[in-house]
């Protein structure tokens, strides 16, 4: 094999890959990446068997070929050699000689046939969907992914459609993020439910993030999605990532969002972020509790520490009720602001142990759920 | 002075009159009864709705306390109470256990946390105090040898096998004390008869493989009970697995020897309690010593000890096999 391939191009597709290598695998092959020549184009692949991704790239090929490469060391190389024409051919014994200007490298690579062979999906179904759509649902809902493998219907996020839209759900037992989407109307999609993993959810906000053009990337190309034997494809312009399925039951999370709360607290939404980010310094290390005391007109955070001290905010609110004290873990409370838009934000729950609804009237397809805490 | 532990059927009757307390230690070597409890705990607690949302498991090797009390301070998601599992809890630092002996002062009623080891270190004194007054400690023991067998008849019985008490015996001596592959085999022998039907000797010997492990430990109890026949059997394994015959021999002294200290001290009118702190032997091993120093005279120990010293000389300098010196020595320590 010889090709000769812009480094930019080069170190953008290995980039694109290499995160889906295993690099802490028994296997070898697994931390390698494949490169092939497919026409004109260069096909990278990396895979850990349960997700693989491939990005075509252009390339000048004066003799067509494969071979395999450690996916790391080649990003190291590429990062590091000055931006001009990479000229990569393969020796005997599996050798690749990489140049660059005045830069030799010669690398230890496997052959192909070492290399597992990506899973053949075959698409039952597929639509299409704005990038930016995905990356938005993916950031809105990533964060409360369970982490725990013992629990693994939440290790991942569901993903359907039903009467109310495209939704995307997920929920680590302690809060719980749905953001649901409008399907045009003369979409013939038909209603599916999903568990993606979390590694996948997160190639997925990658490869939404990555475009050839900045411009692209703001306008937001489509991505087509199809599913299949347990599968899950995702395609962007010249890259594919296909990923296994998680194969379990996700919990009833409609039953967790309240109908109706006797509680309703509406306040700026980023002088209450600041608000927590500063008295949750001083939050209990053991517990992370924040408590929250909600009076007309006005919320009280209180955070204390038996070892540091305290730490008291005041905030106004609008609120007309009776007095009440809730408590919130004040990281799970922090990563939803991070990520919720809108200048206002609206709390809700029903009494001090019952769940808490938090919304913004200016993104209204989003909610999250957060458990209260003992208080 | 009243027990500070459950065993575990009298954990599984609470459970069963909807007793459930916010705080266990299950503490012991028995690992697959205290699955067994967990499930039953798993069952009582969450039922099936919701579980997903409310079981977690913790492993003390990669786990913070922080984690673990923050989990236990927050209200469950669509059932009355969370369920919290920390696996291995002698592992957990010695501060994250103080920690967790805070929060077991006032635990979180919608919470149920249960720690789980193999023994936690008596000297976590906080830890000790909280967790005997506000929760709940259940001991699980390797089950006595004598035990095993009726264990294995009250399992076929949950398998709805018929099993003569002589038969439980013979799976005893084929599989062992394992209660994991006692079990396995069990599920094993119910697929291939069907249910309702009796477990016979044939069928264990067409079913069952024999897969018992002995220990020098089986060996010297053995001895101690003893059971000549079984003692032999148990030598004849050991030494074809390459057991050191100096360590046989050894163990055996030191059995005899405590034999011989549990005898006097009786003798002399010493309580329990005083042999367990001025030898620092556990209470369980004690009450096993007590009941084996009745097969023993003190003549017959007080020759024993004689024996040993000859077994040793001869094991070092004579042209007899290990295994023939050291049937000698069983047998006359037992007959």
């Amino acid at each position: 094999m010889e090709i000769h391939i812009d480094r930019k191009t080069f170190l953008e597709g290995i980039q694109q890959v290499q995160s889906v290598v295993e690099r802490k695998s028994t296997s070898p092959i697994l931390s390698h990446v494949l490169l092939e020549t497919k026409n004109t184009l260069l096909s990278l692949t990396a895979t850990d068997r349960e997700i693989s991704i491939e990005t075509l790239l252009p390339a000048s090929i004066p003799k067509p070929g494969s071979i395999t490469l450690s996916a790391q060391k080649l990003f190291e190389i590429l990062k590091e050699l000055p931006e001009s024409s990479v000229h990569l051919s393969t020796q005997e014994n599996h050798w690749v000689v990489l140049k660059c200007q005045n830069s030799t490298f010669r690398l230890a690579g496997l052959p192909k046939i070492e290399f597992p062979e990506l899973p053949s999906v075959k698409s039952n179904e597929s639509f299409e969907l704005e990038q930016k759509i995905l990356r938005d649902m993916i950031a809105k809902t990533s964060f409360a992914i369970s982490h725990d493998p013992n629990r693994n219907a939440l290790t991942g996020s569901l993903f359907r459609t039903d009467n109310d839209g495209l939704s995307m759900v997920s929920t680590d037992g302690h809060r719980l993020a749905v953001i649901t989407k409008e399907i045009p109307k003369d979409s013939t999609l038909k209603n599916f439910e999903v568990i993606i993993p979390f590694k996948t959810v997160m190639e997925v906000k990658k490869l939404c993030d990555s475009s050839s053009s900045t411009e692209k990337r703001e306008e937001g190309g489509l991505v087509n999605i199809g599913f299949g034997n347990n599968q899950i494809i995702f395609s962007k312009e010249n890259t594919t990532l296909i990923s296994r399925l998680i194969d379990a039951q996700f919990p009833d999370y409609k039953q967790v969002i309240p109908k109706a709360s006797l509680y309703h607290i509406s306040m700026n939404k980023e002088a209450f972020h600041r608000a927590v980010r500063r008295v949750s310094l001083l939050s209990n290390e053991k517990s992370r509790l924040i408590k929250f005391t909600i009076s007309p007109g006005l919320l009280h955070l209180t955070s204390f520490d038996p070892e540091l001290g305290e730490a008291r905010e005041e905030l106004p609110v609008e609120y007309a009720g009776d007095e009440v004290v809730i408590g919130f873990n004040a990281k799970y409370i922090s990563e939803f602001l991070s990520v919720v838009e809108g200048e206002t934000l609206h709390m809700e729950f029903n009494d001090p142990l019952s769940p808490g609804l938090f919304t913004s009237p200016e993104e209204k397809d989003f909610q999250c759920v957060i458990m209260p805490m003992r208080v | 002075m009243a027990k500070s532990y459950l065993t575990y059927s009298e954990l599984r009757n609470k459970l069963e009159a909807g007793d459930i307390r916010p705080l266990y230690l299950f503490q012991g070597e028995e690992e697959f009864l205290m699955e067994e409890a967990i499930d039953l705990l798993k069952e009582k607690v969450l039922g099936s709705a919701a579980s997903d949302f409310n079981f977690e498991k913790f492993y003390s090797k990669e786990t913070k306390a922080t984690d673990i009390l923050s989990s236990a301070e927050t209200t469950p998601f669509l059932s009355p109470r969370r369920l919290l599992l920390v696996k291995d809890a002698d592992l957990l630092p010695p501060a994250d256990l103080d920690a967790l002996a805070d929060y077991a002062i006032k635990p979180n009623p919608a919470t149920c946390l249960v720690l789980t080891a193999k023994k936690i270190d008596t000297n976590r004194k906080a830890f000790w105090e909280a967790w005997k007054t506000h929760g709940e400690i259940v001991q699980f023991w390797k089950l006595f040898e004598n035990e095993v067998p009726k264990w294995i008849q009250q399992r076929a019985k949950k398998y709805n096998l018929s099993m003569p008490p002589e038969t439980s015996l013979y799976l005893y001596e084929r599989v062992g004390n394992d209660l994991r592959q006692l079990d396995q085999e069990l599920e094993k022998i119910r697929t291939f008869l069907g249910p309702g039907q009796e477990v016979s000797r044939e069928v264990l010997e067409n079913l069952s493989q024999h897969i018992r492990q002995y220990s020098v430990f089986d060996l010297v109890d053995s001895l101690s009970r003893k059971k000549l026949d079984q003692t032999f059997k148990i030598l004849d394994v050991l030494l074809r697995e390459g057991e050191e015959p100096l360590k046989i021999l050894a163990l055996i002294a030191r059995q005899i020897r405590l034999l011989w200290q549990v005898k006097l001290a009786k003798a002399e009118g010493k309580s329990s309690a005083w042999m367990e702190k001025e030898w620092g032997i556990p209470t369980r091993h004690l009450k096993n010593l007590q009941e084996q120093e009745k097969n023993f005279s003190l003549d017959r120990l007080k020759k024993a000890f004689t024996r040993l010293s000859e077994t040793d000389m001869a094991l070092k300098s004579s042209l007899h096999t290990p295994q023939i010196l050291l049937e000698s020595l069983i047998l006359d320590l037992i007959t």
